[in-house]
């Protein structure tokens, strides 16, 4: 999950809107403390923002970091108004389930049930940069850049994240 | 629990593009102004960049150059002829009226005076102070 698939326009709000005030919403999903109506209020903001800063994007330069900054700045703000006492993973909400065969939409329930639990364990930084990651599709060195932590340590943060959600899986249900 | 080995790359994606999924069917219809905005009154953001057209200021310097000229030209051309006789009895005019003005100006004064030098008493029997 790149960029959006046509060339990035930030100065059309439409464009912003429909492709990445959702996944602003989604991304703020990694800062528990964050609810629901807020993290509306944040994606909503940052789309603005971005608009309204679409003259300083430089055209060529991927779009995502540069857009995953400013709501990431805008989190940080929030969370710094709120008080310090957050539950880890508390509030990281259940995402729906699919229409699909009963089956498999039962294994795909608990698999995420599964990973949400895991993800609530993890601490912030960890969330942040599997959320970037897998969630927003940017690199490992571009998540890394925008939290502030160098390359390598991404890298092998996200190495052990996943090492360490495999363990979880296989204590749980056993090695399949 | 499924039937190949577990992948927790592609579980992590999947919680992530499901919680991405649930985000883009929150809210599909773009509301143009946040409801933080909207609560202070904010118009709100046009659908396209909209880029006012400001016509040009007239600078002061222009503002300040053009007075100059016309006054100087002004007094160039009154002492160069003499005034009309419609402009010196409007000249009168305004010199009776600037006279009464300096009357009535010097009368306020005394009465001021007087006002400031009288006993509080005779100023307001309701008890309001004097101004100093």
């Amino acid at each position: 999950m790149r960029d959006a698939p046509d060339a990035p326009r930030p100065a059309d709000f439409e464009w912003l809107w429909r492709n990445w005030r959702p996944r602003a919403a989604a991304y703020c999903r990694a800062f528990p403390s964050i609810t629901r109506e807020t993290r509306e209020e944040l994606a909503s903001e940052a789309v603005l923002r971005a608009y309204r800063a679409s003259g300083r994007f430089i055209p060529g330069k991927p779009f995502a970091p540069w857009f995953f900054a400013i709501v990431r700045n805008l989190a940080i703000d929030e969370l710094a108004r709120l008080p310090r006492e957050c539950p880890r993973g508390a509030s990281v909400e259940e995402a729906p389930s699919r229409h699909e065969e009963a089956e498999e939409r039962a294994e795909k329930a608990c698999e995420e049930a599964f990973v949400k639990d895991f993800l609530g364990t993890r601490d912030n930084l960890d969330r942040e940069l599997a959320n970037l990651v897998y969630g927003q599709g940017l690199g490992a060195g571009e998540a890394a850049k925008l939290v502030g932590v160098p390359a390598g340590t991404a890298k092998w943060r996200l190495f052990e994240l996943r090492a360490a959600l495999r363990r979880a899986w296989e204590r749980e249900y056993g090695h399949r | 629990m499924g039937t190949g080995r577990f992948d927790p790359e592609a579980a992590l994606r999947r919680h992530f593009a499901a919680e991405l999924d649930a985000e883009r069917r929150s809210n599909p219809e773009p509301a143009l102004v946040p409801e933080s905005r909207r609560r202070h009154g904010d118009k709100g953001i046009p659908r396209l960049p909209r880029r006012a057209f400001k016509p040009p200021r007239l600078p002061a310097e222009a503002t300040a150059a053009a007075l100059l000229i016309f006054f100087g030209a002004a007094g160039f051309w009154s002492q160069a002829h003499s005034a009309p006789p419609f402009m010196k009895a409007r000249a009168i005019e305004l010199g009776s009226a600037e006279r009464l003005a300096l009357d009535l100006g010097a009368a306020l004064g005394e009465a001021a005076e007087e006002y400031r030098d009288s006993p509080p008493s005779a100023v307001d029997g309701r008890g309001f102070s004097r101004f100093r």
